[in-house]
């Protein structure tokens, strides 16, 4: 019995440059904001973007974005609809708002399910908003998608970094690339966290300044362009 | 096999198929099988049988395209929980390739 879905999963990412996987050991520290206005200022500087959420369990990108009324297109899979300019894909279009209870196996089964459907065509980058931690979909992702790297964010709060630690020491054991870690919601400046990352031989790539006015921008990407938030995160779009 | 709960058209399937049928695969034969999808409740034992009878094209279609989404929409029909395994049809797999050893 073998499964005819993990073949065709590396033909739908053949022409897509580059996937992004906003990641982090810990939930609530802002991976959903960064991975969307990453995704966001990477279009602005004219690349073509797509944004996948896998956070199955709480989906937040189409909130962020405002993303209301779309539907995927049926041809030969899946062609996700276009939205602020991003070819974007989220379980959202099929679980509605309604609870997604998923156990392991059903997480696995769900992202080999929408790797295996969805047609990204040519893309420059694709960016991933994952779910938190070292679970299923984060090792699935690792098995599953050719090429994949990632970023990892952090808060400055040690609960945070301390889980957030621990998935960079996993991907650098495993052998994944890691782009670098993005210090989010800093309220007052420490070094400790920019240390570490760098005596863990990484790239630590940027520090976030908490900013208020994001909640406020939610479901609106224009507003979203004019925060300090999405000016600092530009710098990481820079970089890529 | 084609598992019932993703409830796949066999005649996209048998489309499919045939155009696989490039020379070297010119007599090949394709048999295709359908597998009732069976659920087992993991919160109170219940047993029972997929069926697509009453749902909304949505919930149709979302459970067509990620079978997952039974766990959305679908209730174990004794205690109401949505933690139930699919203990049977889910997807389409490849069961058997039977084959003739050629010369070449």
């Amino acid at each position: 019995m073998s499964d005819p879905r993990i073949a065709v999963i590396e033909k739908r990412f053949q022409n897509v440059r580059r996937v992004v996987a906003v990641s982090s050991g810990k939930g609530g520290v802002g991976k959903s904001m960064i991975a969307t206005a990453l995704a966001l200022s990477l279009r602005d500087r004219g690349h073509s973007v797509g944004l996948l959420d896998l956070d199955f369990t709480s989906p937040a990108t189409h909130v962020i974005l405002g993303v209301e009324g779309l539907y995927p297109e049926e041809e030969y899979g899946i062609v996700p609809p276009i939205a602020h300019g991003l070819r974007y894909m989220s379980i959202t279009y099929y679980s509605v708002d309604e609870p997604t209870p998923l156990r392991g196996e059903d997480v696995s089964n769900a992202i080999i399910e929408l790797l295996a459907i969805t047609r990204w065509g040519e893309l420059d980058y694709l960016v991933i908003d994952m779910p938190p931690g070292i679970g299923d979909a984060t090792l699935d992702t690792i098995r599953l998608i050719p090429r994949i790297e990632f970023i990892v964010v952090t808060t400055p709060s040690r609960v945070a970094f301390q889980s957030v630690r621990r998935l960079l020491v996993l991907l650098k054991d495993m052998g994944v690339p890691i782009i670098g870690v993005c210090e989010n919601m800093v309220m007052k400046p420490l070094a400790y966290v920019r240390e570490d990352v760098e005596r863990l031989g990484l790239e630590y790539l940027v520090s976030v300044a908490y900013d208020e006015e994001v909640e406020e921008a939610l479901g609106d990407p224009d507003a979203l362009r004019k925060t300090r938030f999405y000016k600092e995160l530009g710098e990481v779009s820079r970089r890529l | 096999m084609v598992g019932e709960l993703q409830q796949v058209e066999h005649e996209v399937l048998e489309f499919a198929f045939e155009q696989l049928k490039t020379p070297l695969f010119e007599n090949a034969r394709f048999v295709l099988k359908s597998q009732p999808a069976k659920f087992k409740c993991r919160n109170c034992g219940n047993e029972w049988t997929f069926t697509s009878e009453g749902m909304t094209e949505d919930v149709s279609e979302a459970i067509h395209f990620v079978p997952e989404m039974a766990h959305v929409y679908i209730r174990c029909n004794e205690c109401g929980s949505p933690d139930f395994e699919v203990a049977e049809g889910r997807g389409v797999w490849l069961a058997t390739i039977k084959g003739v050893k050629g010369d070449e």
